[in-house]
């Protein structure tokens, strides 16, 4: 099962890559209009209806842009750096935008919780950039598009000594740069 | 020694940085020996203007107070303050139940010098143990009694003092809109500390030349790789000796020989262990692994310890260079890491957790006794002195970290009082004369 998702994402981009700009929208391009308009409604639903809504609901003319993904960070489990599904479900929108923009380019940061040995956690750091790097581009994200960095423990979210805060802290800070 | 004197002298003049406010000095000594040396240290005598001379007993005492194997005699306690041999009354200690004195005096000379004197008695034997002077600058006052306490704890312990040796560590302070990163060099008692290397992005790691003349460390460039540093203590000039854009290059060790450096880069994807030869650069992958292997330090010139994830989980490793031999060495507790090997290369120090948090143990290569030397829930980067006797490390409570010291059979610790928000990474150089 997903031997064969995996087989049709690389299809997939095997046909981008031989396709080019030129083709016609692929699945692929479809799936990520779905993601866009799931997105979009999810929003719509969740916030009151400002000003700002109402002007861009009376212009439809042009198709919106796909917007940037508001979640930019994926949270680890201690001393690991798999991703969980909540994390793919995060970087998903990420390969989708970064895979309409292909100019877009991100800067993966990956940090760890405070304990254990600073240089430990400056590779574990690491290996989570990686993990988000790898997963993305299985799924069509070009690697030029991708920079891994590491802080390990040297940068926590939140500089407290608790569960909640490693939590917090063990992280991959997806950025985008300008 | 020479070269050592001019890049202290060069160091007191980089500036102090603002803030480094004069808080609480006084270190705390949590546990020390059952049946301690008991020992007067009377003031010495000064006959100049100020009394940062006079001082110096002081300073004595408390270097050798913190080791735990020496008691000092309170000075309202002494009977007499003798400062020259001429007026010791060996019954009047014994009577105090002291096995040793040591007096002194200082005087200045020209040119902004001091000349100081100090004697060692043992009022059992009635025997005068050390006479020596010492000469040095006004503003060296300090190293002169670090200096005096070396020979001193030499002659009563058989082993050679760590007073004069030097500790670098970073600091971390919260200046309101950021945090601003520091490396410092102090004395091994944490006073006098000087603002060697600044930056906004984080450092870490620092490690000591064999010579004690440069400190190697980590930093970030502004794309957020890290890299490694060498600093040059006398002229303060700081070069990059390992760096790749995309990549951690990290863990810095210099070898026992002084020519190459050991560090852990993932240039060829995962984290590994590499060996620079530092007069021509030429680098040498040593591990392989897809694993985390990182922390390399030199336990002789041809062997490698080092952290590795390969297990599952960090533990302690050795290979020897020349040979993919890679022997594990930890199979105590769940976690151990971030080893540093004894300058006799029979013991390591590391980050041990058996699940009941972050403490520091040791580990005798021959025997492979684990000993577990701290309790407390989160101490860090163990480092040991060039005696040995003693290992530095970083413990964090109440969220805030600072230095600490235990002794290597774990019955003497001392706590630092925090200075600057919070302190990491202790790295203790090696003897300096």
């Amino acid at each position: 099962m997903s031997k064969f998702k995996l087989l049709q994402v690389m299809l997939v981009t095997g046909t981008l890559v031989i396709a080019g700009c030129s083709s016609a929208p692929t699945d692929d391009a479809g799936m990520a209009e779905d993601m866009d308009t799931t997105e979009e409604t999810r929003t719509t639903g969740l916030m009151p209806l400002g000003e700002a809504e109402v002007a861009e609901a009376e212009a439809p003319e042009e198709e919106p842009a796909m917007a940037m993904p508001s979640v930019r960070v994926v949270y680890f489990e201690f001393d690991s750096f798999s991703l969980s599904s909540a994390a793919r479900n995060v970087l998903d929108r990420h390969v989708a935008y970064l895979r309409e923009n292909p100019e877009a380019v991100i800067v993966l940061e990956g940090h760890t919780d405070e304990r254990g040995s600073a240089e430990y956690n400056l590779a574990l750091g690491e290996n989570r950039a990686k993990s988000v790097q790898d997963y993305m581009n299985l799924r069509g994200v070009e690697n030029s598009q991708m920079y891994v960095t590491s802080f390990g423990e040297m940068n926590p979210a939140v500089a407290e000594s608790n569960e909640a805060a490693w939590a917090r802290n063990r992280r991959v800070e997806l950025q985008y740069q300008d | 020694m020479k070269k050592l004197w001019l890049s202290l002298t060069i160091m007191l003049t980089v500036a102090l940085l603002a803030g480094a406010a004069q808080a609480d000095r006084t270190i705390t000594i949590i546990r020390g020996y059952d049946d301690p040396f008991r020992i007067s240290v009377v003031p010495f005598v000064w006959d100049g203007s100020g009394s940062e001379p006079s001082e110096m007993s002081t300073i004595i005492e408390n270097n050798l107070e913190r080791t735990g194997q020496f008691d000092a005699l309170p000075r309202s306690d002494m009977r007499s303050w003798p400062t020259r041999s001429e007026s010791m009354v060996f019954r009047e200690w014994r009577l105090l139940n002291q096995d040793y004195v040591v007096i002194g005096r200082a005087r200045p000379l020209d040119n902004g010098r001091v000349e100081v004197t100090y004697e060692l008695y043992d009022p059992y034997a009635e025997r005068r143990m050390i006479a020596r002077t010492l000469t040095g600058d006004r503003s060296q006052w300090r190293q002169l009694a670090h200096r005096a306490s070396d020979a001193i704890y030499e002659e009563i312990t058989g082993v050679r003092g760590v007073f004069s040796t030097k500790i670098a560590y970073v600091a971390i302070e919260d200046t309101g809109s950021g945090r601003r990163h520091t490396l410092y060099v102090s004395d091994a008692d944490g006073e006098q500390e000087q603002a060697v290397f600044e930056a906004d992005l984080p450092i870490m790691s620092p490690a000591w030349s064999p010579d004690a003349s440069q400190i190697a460390f980590v930093t970030f460039a502004p794309d957020g790789s890290s890299e490694v540093r060498i600093l040059t203590l006398g002229d303060g000039t700081v070069r990059t000796a390992a760096q790749r854009q995309g990549a951690i290059n990290s863990a810095p060790a210099f070898s026992p020989d002084g020519r190459r450096l050991a560090y852990t880069s993932s240039r060829d994807g995962a984290a590994n262990i590499y060996v620079m030869e530092l007069s021509s650069g030429q680098v040498q992958q040593i591990t392989r692994h897809w694993a985390i292997d990182t922390e390399p330090d030199w336990v002789d010139d041809d062997t490698l310890i080092f952290t590795s994830g390969r297990s599952g989980r960090a533990q302690i490793y050795r290979i020897n260079l020349g040979s993919d031999d890679v022997e594990r060495l930890t199979f105590d507790g769940r976690y151990n890491a971030r080893a540093r090997a004894s300058v006799t290369g029979d013991r390591i120090v590391m980050v041990h957790n058996d699940g009941d948090g972050y403490n520091i143990a040791t580990m005798d290569l021959g025997s492979r006794i684990l000993q577990v030397l701290t309790g407390n829930p989160q101490d860090e980067a163990p480092s040991l002195a060039p005696n040995d006797s003693m290992v530095v490390y970083a413990t964090t409570q109440g969220g805030t970290s600072r230095l600490a010291w235990v002794s290597i059979d774990g019955m003497v610790e001392n706590v630092m009082p925090s200075r600057f928000g919070n302190v990491r990474e202790p790295a203790w150089s090696p003897f300096t004369y």
